[in-house]
């Protein structure tokens, strides 16, 4: 018997071995990390939200309260006082987006599976 | 299960997160996937399946990166021999600490930990016996070209080996298994 027919010999019944599931995919299947679910969730809800202030927001005509809102701010910004009050808006936006930046970039990893 | 097939389903995992179309593909390579492990352990049932589920898992997770550019079973495959790769490294980390616990003499890989210690008539247990007499590696390019049918270039993309040190592995595998069986008898 030569070497190649020796090892064929050791190795066809391992070829042609089937091994049963046996409940294995089940197993598998109820181990599946469930967080692509929840996360998937929340987009869902999210959108959902968004979509819902659209629509009360354009039901209810609050583009009226906006606009008026907006020109009574801007016809008494030169105003020292709303002045001040803009400067420290704009801070402590800038603080926030500063600190959004920071958080995100220690968390990378996080917000990339995201 | 043709290519296209398994392309299709990796897509609605990965993009529809279809649970039911992930089943499909782990009924289908259940199979191979435990039969790999079962033969790197040389023939431990239990840690195989715990080990081809942490490959399905991870699988799972990263079924993103799937391309098509090959088969499933061979992306699966590569995967569970990082798998693999991964519980060897950390079994020899542990065995090295034990060892110097006990004082125990030092054996060549995980096969020593996980195989039989008496011997069992049976061929079954005879190419388990023969597939621990080898490296670690050695065992994992002649499982996967003996058993497993893929060509060297497919091994090496699995096991991230070059070829030509794949071909030295599968060199000394075989000439350790022959010399293994002539030894016991079995050319006769």
């Amino acid at each position: 018997m030569t070497d190649n027919e020796l090892l064929e010999q050791l190795f066809r019944p391992a070829r042609e071995m089937q091994i049963a599931d046996n409940g294995f995919s089940e197993k598998v299947m109820k181990g599946l990390p469930q967080g692509r679910d929840v996360k998937r969730l929340s987009r869902l809800w999210t959108i959902f939200c968004v979509v819902v202030a659209i629509v009360l927001f354009v039901l209810l005509g609050a583009w009226d309260t906006v606009i008026m809102g907006l020109l009574t701010w801007l016809s008494t910004l030169p105003n020292q006082h709303h002045l001040l009050m803009l400067t420290l808006t704009a801070g402590v936006l800038a603080l926030l987006a500063v600190s959004e930046v920071v958080y995100r970039e220690l968390h990378r990893e996080r917000f990339s599976v995201l | 299960m043709s290519r296209l097939n398994d392309l299709s389903l990796a897509t609605q995992v990965a993009v529809f997160h279809n649970k039911r179309a992930f089943d499909q593909l782990v009924r289908e390579y259940q199979s191979p996937v435990r039969r790999f492990f079962l033969n790197l352990t040389t023939g431990d049932g239990q840690l195989s399946d715990d080990l081809a589920q942490d490959t399905f898992i991870k699988a799972y997770t990263h079924i993103g990166q799937y391309r098509g550019t090959s088969s499933f079973l061979t992306w699966v495959t590569r995967i569970a021999y990082n798998v693999w790769y991964d519980y060897c490294r950390s079994e020899r980390g542990r065995m090295k600490t034990e060892m110097l616990d006990t004082a125990a003499p030092m054996t060549n890989g995980v096969a020593a930990l996980v195989s039989s210690p008496t011997p069992q008539p049976t061929l079954k247990m005879d190419i388990h016996q023969a597939l621990g007499q080898l490296k670690d590696e050695e065992r994992t390019c002649i499982t996967l070209q003996m058993i497993d049918g893929y060509p060297i270039d497919d091994i090496a993309k699995i096991t991230g080996m070059p070829a030509n040190t794949v071909k030295s592995h599968l060199k000394r595998g075989k000439e350790k298994l022959v010399d293994y069986l002539k030894k016991n008898g079995y050319d006769r």
